[in-house]
Formats: structure tokens, sequence, C-alpha cells
């Protein structure tokens, strides 16, 4: 017995030898996502958020929106001054100048004028947030005139704009470099991607220098499980992680050493119909199941108060949001008269529907999903719930004819209402697959409207009524993002668009 | 002895052949697009070229003939979403993956071998009972459990080890522990009824009878003769150890191989997964094979039957 408490001793001293500092140098931060990188770093060849964040601090935008201000007004980047032509259609846009890329070249209007026409040219994976191909046209050396290749009035191309990273022309003309190296103008310069890690470093030369990176170096790296992510946190090996589990709030706000930050983002959880496969192109069935859905138990008790209630078809944080006239809300009774005036009263010749849902990434869908089918079992729809490995799901998800209805959510990375708006109810309408020449006729009259009030009041009196007649998507809730961090992290502001701008963190010693 | 190293190489080659052709197919069989993760909202059209650029766009057959004729000149694909070869992938991840298994296996083998011995001496005593019931213990919990345990008490507690990445050795000693506690609890039950029983046998007790040495009793009769079945057992303990290394490496984001396995599949990065199913099938192969020629070292009579080596 001695021998082995002998050998023991020596693998408990050996284990202990190996022990040393262990968690992360003060001038180097460490961030956890939960969505992995695709490893090309074009900006127009993915349509990702953890990408995109990558792009949020190694470039910049021409202007960026304050989030601070409930009417969303432009903040100068880039660009300087910019405003509409007479002919209400082009953007000229007047650039900074002495602005610095990190290989070390100069930002002039040739960058600008590229990044748009790739962004927006609709063989690029990133032009799905463009409802409208443009082009530019370099007046100088730092004035560039933007303007949609239709000649109609593109009234998002300001917004766009705004989340907009801009490249380097000669990047833009070689893609070999485009696809494996960042080269913006941002405040941290990418070094390398290894073990699902990309590190930055601090751009010395950055062009604003009061908002340059307060730590010099960042590590930014995936790790899917959220309760490694935490641990990393309470270990001190990271120092802020994105999407916390609602069940591990309690903990960390019981954690001194840690701290929680909520933030409503743009991303809605909806619930879809594939309007193509019968009985689904049946509007009043589609309002029937709306309106029989209790999204205020989800709120409140599913998800612990993790999100907000919806009210309207873009998020309350959005550009334009207004709450939809006519937005169903919970009423089992009005329901079952939808149901029996779409011809199925009491569900009778109702088939059973199929309704999708991904595991593993959005928080608590099969929770939920199981208390929506039970609403629905209430006013007599029967459904049967498929919950599904996310690569699944998400290739079933865009098949206009893979289940009745499905659970999706939608981030996408500005405010700008036609990210959503365009994308879902201007037809074919991803997921939903809708045609509808109504809803397109609104949709289009909002995109083409460049007065900001003038468009804000057509969402607001048509668009969003429109939609909430028809409801190809019934949107269950806004998502709330939850972040934690170590307390010595001062100065994280995620933004209500999912980006998390770590060149303004710093360490309170 | 060499015939029967060329003829299990051969027999590798072709099962690795075998594995290689199902994974590619299956892989494409199954819902999910690398395309489509890369690019959720694109349209069909743009996902076509995406599909082209990754070249998965032609038919399997065609895919496949493609895919074997690379391999042939040394060209296993590339990575959708690492941007890399996908031997630098496998590579990059590798060292990481040989420490932890490596330092598993250590622990396994010598905590195993110790315990077991230890019991089977002390046989039916309350050290015995409670080596047992300990190993009951360690085989009932699982490895996720385990390790979540453990980065709560010995990383956030005690602070004593980092919870996740590999930046060393230490990072290793964690996970090792995790994935080696139910290879230890079952090394150690079948060590002890080993010994019990070699212990039992009339050729230990003449050699008592002869008065040789205790030790010497027990490490050249009963313990060689308790090796072969534990041989066996450590084989198959071995891919067992491999599966519960995706879970170790999951649960403390470990970056090796078996977190590299579990992302590609799900982000279907059919390429790496190809490649990564191909080293762990070349793996328990050269496994097999070095239990079966360590079958030979320690059984005279296997040694007679293939030629007398």
């Amino acid at each position: 017995m001695k021998k082995l408490f002998g050998i023991l001793l020596v693998v408990l001293v050996f284990t202990m030898l190996l022990v040393g500092t262990c968690f992360a140098e003060k001038d180097t931060l460490v961030a956890l996502s939960a969505g992995a990188f695709t490893g090309s770093w074009d900006p127009t060849g993915h349509t990702i958020l953890a990408n995109i964040r990558n792009e949020q601090i190694v470039y910049d935008r021409l202007f960026e929106m304050d989030y601070t201000d409930p009417d969303l007004k432009l903040i100068p980047k880039l660009a300087t001054e910019w405003y509409y032509l007479d002919d209400g259609v082009t953007l000229e846009v007047k650039l900074r100048e002495g602005v610095k890329f990190h290989d070390g070249t100069t930002l002039d209007a040739e960058d600008v004028k590229l990044t748009v026409e790739r962004f927006s040219d609709p063989t690029r994976v990133g032009s799905a947030w463009w409802a409208q191909q443009c082009e530019g046209e370099v007046v100088d050396e730092f004035t560039v005139r933007l303007r949609p290749v239709s000649g109609e009035a593109f009234a998002p191309l300001v917004n766009l704009m705004a989340m907009t990273p801009i490249m380097s022309a000669d990047d833009i003309k070689n893609e070999e470099i485009l696809t494996t190296d960042y080269n913006g103008t941002g405040p941290y310069h990418f070094v390398s991607y290894e073990n699902e890690a990309c590190t930055f470093v601090a751009f010395d030369e950055y062009w604003d220098q009061p908002n340059k990176a307060k730590v010099k170096n960042l590590i930014f790296k995936y790790v899917a499980d959220p309760a490694t992510r935490l641990a990393a946190l309470q270990t001190g090996e990271a120092d802020i992680t994105e999407r916390v589990d609602t069940q591990q709030v309690e903990q960390i706000k019981a954690d001194s050493t840690l701290q929680l930050i909520t933030m409503p983002i743009i991303e809605q959880k909806n619930m879809v119909f594939k309007v193509r496969v019968p009985p689904m192109d049946n509007e009043k069935l589609r309002l029937a199941i709306a309106y029989a859905i209790d999204r205020e138990t989800i709120v409140n008790d599913i998800l612990d108060g993790y999100g907000v209630l919806a009210d309207s078809f873009v998020s309350h944080v959005a550009w334009g949001y207004a709450p939809a006239a006519g937005f169903p809300t919970y009423d089992p009774e009005k329901a079952k008269e939808l149901l029996a005036e779409a011809g199925y009263p009491e569900g009778k010749g109702l088939p059973e529907l199929t309704y999708t849902t991904s595991v593993g990434f959005y928080p608590k869908t099969q929770e939920y999903g199981e208390y929506i089918v039970s609403n629905l079992a209430d006013i007599g729809i029967k459904v049967k719930l498929v919950p599904m490995e996310t690569s699944s799901w998400e290739d079933a998800l865009y098949q206009p004819e893979s289940a009745h209805m499905t659970d999706t959510g939608w981030c996408p990375p500005g405010l700008e209402p036609d990210l959503t708006i365009a994308a879902f109810y201007k037809g074919p309408g991803q997921v939903s697959f809708i045609e509808d020449p109504e809803l397109d006729k609104v949709v289009t009259a909002e995109g083409a409207e460049t007065d900001g009030d003038k468009r804000k009041a057509i969402l607001k009196d048509s668009v969003f009524p429109a939609i909430a007649a028809k409801v190809p998507h019934m949107t269950l809730f806004d998502s709330m993002m939850i972040y934690s961090t170590r307390s010595n992290v001062k100065g994280f502001e995620p933004t209500p668009s999912g980006g998390m701008p770590f060149h303004k963190v710093y360490f309170d010693e | 002895m060499l015939s029967t190293i060329i003829r299990r190489l051969l027999q590798g080659f072709i099962v690795i052949c075998a594995i290689t052709i199902i994974t590619f197919i299956m892989l494409r069989m199954i819902p999910g697009d690398p395309s489509r993760t890369m690019a959720p909202n694109a349209t069909e059209d743009q996902l076509i070229m995406l599909r082209d650029q990754m070249g998965i766009n032609e038919p399997i057959l065609v895919q496949l003939t493609k895919y074997i004729r690379n391999i042939f000149q040394g060209e296993f694909g590339y990575s959708f979403f690492q941007r890399a070869n996908v031997i630098k992938v496998i590579a990059g991840s590798l060292n990481a993956s040989i420490v932890l298994f490596g330092f598993a296996l250590v622990l396994s083998i010598f905590f195993g071998l110790l315990f077991g011995i230890i019991a089977a001496l002390k046989a039916n005593t309350w050290i015995d009972k409670l080596f047992s019931s300990i190993a009951v213990v360690f085989q009932s919990m699982p490895n996720y459990w385990v390790g979540t345990m453990l980065i709560l008490f010995i990383s956030v507690k005690l602070q004593l080890l980092p919870a996740t990445g590999y930046e060393g050795f230490k990072f290793s000693i964690l996970p090792g522990i995790a994935l080696s506690l139910p290879t230890i609890a079952v090394l150690m039950r079948n060590v002890r009824a080993s010994m019990i029983s070699s212990l039992r046998q009339d050729f230990v007790k003449a050699a008592k009878a002869r008065g040789i040495p205790g030790y010497i009793i027990l490490s050249r009769y009963a313990f060689r003769n308790s090796l072969i079945p534990l041989l066996t057992l450590l084989g198959s303990q071995l891919g067992y150890m491999v599966g519960n290394m995706v879970v170790c490496e999951y649960v403390f984001s470990y970056p090796g191989i078996g977190l590299q396995t579990l992302y590609a599949i799900l982000r279907r990065d059919y390429y790496l997964v190809q490649g990564l199913v191909v080293i762990l099938s070349g793996f328990f192969i050269v496994v097999n094979m070095i239990i079966d020629i360590g079958y030979t070292y320690l059984d005279p009579r296997i040694r007679k039957a293939q030629g007398g080596l």
C-alpha cells in the first residue's frame, strides 16, 4: 500500500509541476464564437455571422448607424459626406483622405466602386443582401457615385453601405488574395486562422486614433458547446462569450468574476409556412395557426424572458420598425373560427402537418416547438414535430416542399429592413417561397422610396399590414443575445445587429 | 512473421479502400450541403456556382473517380471550411490527439494493471472490494459528465489546470484523465480476474513448491499468462477510446482530430471527413496488427503455428 501511495504522490507532484499560468495574458483578448468560420475571407463569398463579425473589426464601412440614437442616424467613417443627386437615384460619397489599408495602400474611390460592384454582383453569394445590382463611378480620387444598374431608385443603398466592408480594389482584382487574407482599414488586422481560432493584432496606423484597438492582440475562437464556453470564461481562459444558455444565467449572476450583458438584436425567430405545399397555400389556415400560438408563454416561461414578444415582421431594433396592424396575437377562439373558414372546422379533413426544427444552435427550439404542437392540438390541428441536426435542417429549410412548416431564425448583418422584408416577402420569398403580387407591389414601393420618413410610413401603413394579412411567416419573438464577460472586461458594447466591436474593449486592472 | 505482416497490410489496404468508398457515397447521400452551410441564404444559382468551386456539383461516381485518382497522386483534397489541404489540417491537429491519446493510454495501462494486480493479490479483502467498487463507478460515468465535472472542480474551482484548448501537455491532462477512467476500470477488472485465475493454476502452485520467489512467480508466471486475453481486450478498448476521444475533445474544446471529425461531419466538410476516416481506419488496422504480432511474441503456441518463429 505504501508503494501505491508513493506512486500516486509522484503522479500528483508531476501534475502540479506542470501547472503554470494558464490564463490569457492581459494584452490578449480572447472571445468565443458560437458559430464556425468558413475559412474563406472574401466578404462576398458567404453569409454567415462569425465571418461577418471578423469583417466588422478588420474592415471599415463608409458610415455606421448610431445605435444609441432612436432614429439610428449615420455616423461618418470612411465617408465624410454623402447625399443623393437630383435624379434621386445616385448616391454621391466623399471619402476621407489619408486612410490606409493594412497592406499600406491608400483608400480611394476605386476601392468603394469595386466593393459595391462585387458585393451586389448577383453571381456573388454576398449579393443575397442586395435586392438590386449596383455600379460605381469614380468622379475623382476621393469622390464616388453609386447607383443601381436598373436606374430605379434603391432606398436601402445608404443603410447597406453602413454594413458593407470596404475592400481594396487591388485585392478585388486578385481573388487569390481576397479569399486567403483580410486586408481592410479597420482597427485590427488579421494574422492567422488555425484550429478554429482567428488571431488579430491592433493596427497601429488606424486612421481613427481615438477609436483604435485598446487591447493589442485578439483571438476570436469557435467553441460549439455552451458549457465549454462558460467554463473557459470562468477559468479566465476566455474574456468574452456569446450565446450564453438561459440556464447558465443564474450561475453567471452569482459569480462575481463574471458579468452578464443582454441585448435585443435584429434576429427574429419565425414559424415559416411552406406555401407551395398544400394546404399551406390556404391563407386562412396560416392565420388560424398564427392565432393559435401562445407566444407569451414561449417568451416568458420557456425562454425565461430572454426574448422580446414580436409585434411586427422586423425586429424592434430594425430601422423603420413599427407595430404591424393586424399582427396575429394569441386567440384560440379566433383561431378556431379561421380554421373553420379555411374549410377545416375543428381540424376535420386537415392532414397531419409536419413542422421541422433544428437542434443544437438556437436555444430551446425543441421545447417551444413541442409547446406549439400542443397549442395547435388544442384547436384540432395535428402536427408532427421533426427535430433535425443543424446541417440537415438548413438544407431542408431552403427547399420549397420539405415540410408544411419550419422553425427558423434570421439575423441579417444590419438594421436595414429590406434585408428581411425583400428577402422573405418579395416573390419568391426565401424559405416560404411565397409569390404574391400584392406583397411584391408594396415591398417594391418601399424599396424605391429614398425619403426616409416616407419610406417608414409605407412600411408601417402598407407593408406590415399586407404581410399580417397573409402571414407567410409567423414571427414568434425577437431574439435576445446573452453575452458574458470577465468582470475586468470593460467597453464591450455589442450591437443590435449581432456585432461585437472588440476594438472598444479594454481591461480594468 | 513477415508473411503475416504483409498479409495483414494487404487486408488493411482493402479495408481502407472499402471504407473510403462507403464514406464517400454515404456523405453525399445524407441530408446537408456544405455550400448551404457556407451561404445559408444564397440563391440556387449562387449555390450551383459555389458547388462548382468546391467540386461537388458533378455526379457522385465522377467525383469518386476523381477523388481516387487524386489519392494515388497524393492529393487528399481541400477542406472547404479551413481553406487548406486536408493533410495539412489533419497534421495540424494530429499532434494534440497523439499527446492526449498517448497520455490516456499510459494512464489506462499503468493504473489498470496496478490496481488490477493489487486487487488480485488482495482478493476478497476490503482493498479488493474498494478497487472493484471504484472500477464500477469509473465504468458507469459518461465521459462528457466526467469531463464537465473535472472542468468545474479542477479548472474552475481550484484553478489548477486549463479547461479548454491545447497549448502544451498541461492542456491534455484533464481530457486525458476523462478519457482514461473507463479504460482503467475495464482493464483493472479484467487483470484482476485474469490474475486470480492464473494464480490458481497448477504451474503457479508448482513454482511455489519449487521455492521460486513470489515476485518472479507474479511477473514471469502469473502476469505473463494473463497478458494474452488482456491484449485482446486492449485492442477493443483502443477503438472505444478513439470514439470517446471525440466526446472528450468536444467537451474540452481540445483541437485534435476527434473535434475536427465532429466539426467536419456537422459542416459536411466532405474531403476532411474522408481524410480523417482514412487516418482513423489506418490507426485501427495498425493497432490490430500490432496486437496480432503481440500474440505471437507472448504465446509460443501461436509462434509455432505460424512457422516456428
